[in-house]
């Protein structure tokens, strides 16, 4: 299939940082970055205009019509207003972007109150069964259609163009996961206020999390997405690399989800008395609801939205522990999908150092990062599988979160089943996020080189398996 | 009077190499603020907005392009200026 390149719809960036979003930021900032390129410039160009007036062999001062200090007078004085004009455009233009993002999150906020609302009187008139049957059949028809696609049927294609790659339709997914725990709490007769206090519009004690835990506790009666414990090696010799620049490098560095392949990278920086590394850490390989050898598979999925140890955590932990990652060494973590939640579940178990953590089309969770940890989270709105993990709601100054629409300029391509999540849309966002001059991605690709230097490491392969007959982690 | 100066004064010989640099600095600034005000007539409010706030947008952004171009004026002016008194010089030099 050939390719157009992006428009500037395609290329529009939303940029969220500690509940403050800015819409289409990378335009925005562009423009905005100008007007103050021009304010500085006016300040400047007034001392010029200064300086050249005191050239004047006849003085500064000398108020002659026909002398050119009286005309630079003037010039300076309109450059002074210029100074001021451009400033406060410049400010305007970010305010109204973010006035405009913050109209934005108010109604997804809304949404999701209306959603748990629904939710709760579906519950309570007994409607629980059908919405329960929903997330699993949900899940299911996701890995069907992941098959399906490697069978090349028209209609598994026609389904996945039409429907899974619709930003609306993931933002009814998300509403629709976020609300299962609210028919469960219906259906149990909690009251709605009760429900929505202790639910993820309030202290979010109950969530996504404790919808998963049903889901496994009904799966696991049936056999399956039951875990295993799995053992993790090094694969292949270590390469030298150069440490990664910014987030596209980060997203490049990821291993593509491919059977028997491994699905973890390590690299390691610095020195041998001062060591620095980044681990990157791929995406689902197989989406059959019964755990075979393959960790990275549905039953780690659900496992970790349940906020247990998943097959692919201990993976990874193993892996990084292995590789001789040190409880103190900074560590830069990096995910896809899947990848992307264990990534943050690895900060958020403080074993390691971590000190910076990048997703990328993971399902947004609200598994608590530490203070500090700087986050770069990249979601596309026409990507489902961000929806799967409900609307986490989390703001914090650490977080910044990007989205984009990954199909917003180009046609959706036929054959490939969610092709808004796939690996390589998510490498082109990071691009994208390299080329913009936002201030919060400028600190975070900043904290990443501050971590890993500049000069070269070495980077090792890692692949988990799982041991079926071993005993289970649960 | 010192041949170096011809029929000028010694002050009005010093005024030239002062005004030619005055001159120059001012071409040099011209050509800064000409490129700037380039840039911000391509700024193109359309590729994030419409309707009401791209045109207000649009609005404050000619504005600005315009107190530029006032600038351009008065500095393209203050050169003329420049010039006509190098010239008066030179021209009494040369008499």
């Amino acid at each position: 299939m050939s390719e157009s390149p992006p428009t500037a719809e395609g290329r529009a960036l939303t940029v969220s940082v500690g509940g403050t979003t800015i819409v289409a930021t990378d335009v925005v900032l562009a423009q905005a970055e100008i007007l103050r390129s021009t304010q500085s410039q006016a300040a400047d160009w007034q001392i010029r205009v200064n300086t050249i007036r005191q050239l004047n062999p006849d003085g500064p001062q000398k108020l002659n019509p026909e002398d050119p200090g009286m005309t630079l007078l003037w010039a300076w004085v309109a450059l002074g207003d210029l100074e001021h004009s451009s400033g406060d455009l410049a400010a305007s233009l970010i305010a109204a972007a973010e006035r405009y993002g913050a109209a934005e999150r108010t109604a997804m906020h809304l949404a999701v109150l209306e959603s748990a609302r629904l939710g709760h009187h579906a519950g309570q008139f007994g409607m629980l069964a059908l919405l329960l049957s929903i997330g699993p059949a949900a899940r299911g028809a996701l890995g069907w259609l992941a098959w399906s696609s490697q069978l090349d049927t028209d209609s598994a294609q026609a389904i996945n163009a039409r429907l899974l790659t619709n930003p609306a339709v993931v933002v009814l997914a998300r509403l629709l996961v976020s609300s299962l725990d609210d028919a469960g709490a219906g259906a149990l007769g909690v009251p709605l206020p009760v429900d929505l206090f202790l639910g993820d519009t309030g202290i979010g004690l109950f969530g996504v999390s404790t919808t998963a835990l049903a889901v496994l506790a009904l799966a696991r009666r049936g056999g399956k997405l039951r875990e295993t414990s799995v053992r993790a090696a090094p694969v292949g010799a270590a390469q030298v690399i150069i440490p990664p620049t910014g987030a596209g490098d980060l997203a490049a560095r990821i291993p593509k989800a491919v059977v028997g392949q491994p699905q973890v990278g390590i690299e390691n920086y610095g020195t041998r008395e001062h060591p620095s590394w980044a681990v990157y850490i791929g995406g689902t390989v197989d989406w059959d609801a019964v755990a075979t050898t393959e960790p990275w598979d549905l039953t780690a999925n659900v496992t970790a939205m349940a906020g247990q140890n998943a097959g692919s955590f201990e993976a990874v932990m193993q892996s990084m522990r292995s590789a001789g990652i040190g409880a103190n060494d900074p560590v830069v973590i990096v995910g896809h999908s899947q990848g992307g939640l264990v990534a943050t579940q690895v900060a958020a178990s403080e074993v390691f150092a971590v000190q910076a953590v990048a997703t990328f089309g993971a399902p947004e969770s609200k598994v608590p990062v530490p203070p500090g940890v700087a986050t770069l989270t990249v979601e596309h709105t026409d990507d489902v599988v961000t929806a799967l993990g409900g609307a986490s709601l989390t703001e914090s100054v650490d977080r910044v979160t990007v989205r984009r629409e990954a199909f917003a300029s180009v046609p959706v391509p036929a054959g490939e089943a969610l092709p808004a999540h796939h690996l390589d849309r998510y490498r082109e966002t990071a691009v994208l996020i390299d080329a913009s001059p936002q201030e919060s991605l400028r600190n975070f690709r900043d904290t990443v080189a501050g971590v890993l230097g500049s000069r070269p490491g070495e980077a090792v392969l890692w692949r988990g398996i799982r041991s079926p007959d071993g005993p289970s982690m649960q | 009077m010192d041949d170096r100066y011809g029929i000028l004064s010694p002050a009005q010989a010093n005024q030239l190499p002062a005004l030619r640099a005055q001159r120059s600095r001012l071409l040099s600034l011209t050509g800064e603020i000409n490129d700037a005000k380039r840039q911000l007539i391509s700024l193109d409010p359309s590729q994030f907005w419409s309707s009401s706030a791209q045109r207000a947008y649009r609005g404050r952004v000619d504005e600005m392009v315009h107190d530029l171009q006032g600038v351009l004026d008065f500095l393209v002016e203050a050169q003329e200026q420049i010039w006509r008194s190098i010239c008066q010089l030179q021209a009494a030099d040369d008499e």
